[in-house]
C-alpha cells in the first residue's frame, strides 16, 4: 500500500515539456501527404495502365520521384506518430509499450529506407 | 491494456422491479444502476414506475420522489436543483448531464435509464469518486497569480476586452460530464488532466490579471497531461451548460505553439 496523497497522485512526476513537436509534425506531415497524395492520384489516373514498365518509366521524372519520395516520408512518419499515441493509449505495461514503439519507430526507418533505395534506383537506373 | 469488457465484479444484474400500487395517469419507468459496497454483490439496475402527474417536471424530482416514495436506500448526490452546482451529474439514457435540468418529458420513449457517470469508481449507486478529479483540478493552481504588488486601495485592473475572454469558460461548474466522457480521459485519467481540468487552465491562461502564463504553460506541456487530447470532442457535445472545453484545450495548444515561435 502506498500512502499518498490525492494532489501528490495527480501531480505524479510533473510535466515533461514536451508533446509539442509530436503534435506539430503530426499535422506537418498530414499537410503534406494532401498534395502529394493529389498530384500521384492524378498522375496514376492519367497513366494508360500501372504495368511495371509503365510505372518504371514514369518514375525516371524526377518531379515524380521527388513527389513520391516526399510522399513515402510523410506517410512513414505520419503513421509511425499516429502509431505511437494508438500504443501509448490503450498499452499499458511500460515494457509492452516501449517494444511496441520501437518496433513502429524501425518499421518505419525500414520503410523509408527501402522506399528512398528503390525510388533513387529507378531515377537514376 | 485498456479494458474493452466490465471486469466480472461489475456486471450488471437485473434487481427489482417496483411498479406503481395506483394503475393509471402518465407513467414514466426509470432503470437506475444500483451497487452498494456493503452488500458485496454486483452491480444490479432497478426498475421504479413514476407517475409523472404528481411529480416534478426533471429527472432529479423523479429521483427525490422515489427516494422519498418508493426506495429511500437510493443514492445520489444533488443540491441546488438549478443547474449550477454540478452536483446531480450522472449518465441519462447514454448521456453524461445534469439530472435537474433534464425534462422528463424530453426524453424519448417511457423508459429513462439512469447510470453514474462512466468509468469512474462508484462510491454508491450514482455517487462516482471525484477525488482524483478534484486534485487534478487543484494541480493547476486554480486561482490568479501574480508577482507583482497591487497597490493597497485599488483593484487589479481589467478591460470590457479582456473579460469578455472569459466568457465561456467562468461558467463551468466542474460536473465532471465532459471528462467523464472522454475516451482518453477513460484510458488515460491518472495523467490526462480531462478536457474540465484543461478548461478551467485555458480560464487562467486567458485572464489578463495573471501574471503566470509561461509556468501554466510549462506546467502543461506533457504528451499526457494535454496531448492525450485527441480532438474527439465528445466533451463538448455532452456539457450541459453549452460550453465548449474542445475549443479551450486547442486554444492552449496554440498558446504552447506560438511559444515555439509558430
Amino acid at each position: 500500500m502506498k500512502y499518498q496523497t490525492d494532489l501528490a497522485k495527480a501531480k505524479g512526476l510533473g510535466s515533461a515539456h514536451s508533446g509539442f513537436s509530436h503534435w506539430w509534425l503530426q499535422r506537418l506531415s498530414a499537410v503534406l501527404l494532401l498534395p502529394t497524395g493529389l498530384y500521384l492520384l492524378w498522375q496514376f489516373i492519367a497513366l494508360d495502365n500501372l504495368s511495371a514498365a509503365v510505372m518504371i518509366e514514369w518514375m525516371k521524372s524526377s518531379l515524380n520521384a521527388g513527389v513520391l519520395l516526399v510522399f513515402v516520408l510523410a506517410a512513414a512518419y505520419h503513421g509511425a506518430l499516429g502509431l505511437q499515441v494508438v500504443i501509448e493509449d490503450y498499452v499499458n505495461n511500460k515494457s509492452t509499450m516501449m517494444a511496441l514503439r520501437t518496433l513502429v519507430y524501425g518499421a518505419m526507418i525500414g520503410l523509408i529506407y527501402f522506399s528512398c533505395f528503390a525510388v533513387f534506383k529507378l531515377l537514376l537506373g | 491494456m485498456a479494458e474493452f469488457s466490465l471486469p466480472k465484479n461489475s456486471k450488471i444484474n437485473k434487481g427489482t422491479h417496483y411498479p406503481l400500487s395506483q394503475k393509471g395517469g402518465d407513467v414514466s419507468t426509470f432503470k437506475v444502476y444500483r451497487w452498494s459496497p456493503d452488500e458485496g454483490k454486483n452491480p444490479r439496475t432497478d426498475t421504479y414506475e413514476v407517475n409523472l402527474d404528481n411529480c416534478g417536471p426533471m429527472v432529479l424530482d423523479a429521483l427525490i420522489k422515489i427516494k422519498d416514495e418508493v426506495d429511500s436506500t437510493l443514492t445520489f448526490r444533488r443540491s441546488c436543483r438549478e443547474g449550477i452546482c454540478g452536483s446531480c451529474a450522472m449518465n441519462i439514457n447514454g448521456t453524461n448531464t445534469l439530472a435537474c435540468t433534464t425534462s422528463i418529458k424530453a426524453i424519448k420513449g417511457k423508459e429513462v435509464s439512469i447510470y453514474p457517470l462512466p468509468h469512474m469508481e462508484v462510491v454508491k449507486d450514482l455517487v462516482p469518486d471525484l477525488s482524483h478529479f478534484y486534485a487534478q483540478y487543484a494541480s493547476i493552481k486554480p486561482w490568479l497569480q501574480t508577482d507583482s504588488v497591487p497597490l493597497p486601495d485599488k483593484e487589479r485592473l481589467q478591460s470590457i476586452e479582456d473579460r469578455e475572454k472569459l466568457d465561456g469558460l467562468y461558467e463551468c461548474i466542474l460536473c465532471a460530464c465532459c471528462t467523464t466522457s472522454c475516451p482518453s480521459y477513460w484510458w488515460n485519467g491518472d495523467r490526462y488532466l480531462g478536457p474540465a481540468v484543461l478548461l478551467q487552465s485555458y480560464r487562467w491562461l486567458a485572464d489578463s490579471r495573471d501574471e503566470h502564463t509561461g509556468e501554466r504553460l510549462d506546467d502543461l506541456e506533457d504528451p499526457f497531461k494535454l496531448y492525450r487530447c485527441h480532438t474527439i470532442m465528445n466533451c463538448t457535445s455532452t456539457c450541459p451548460k453549452g460550453l465548449n472545453p474542445g475549443k479551450a484545450i486547442a486554444e492552449i495548444k496554440k498558446m504552447i505553439a506560438e511559444r515555439h515561435a509558430l
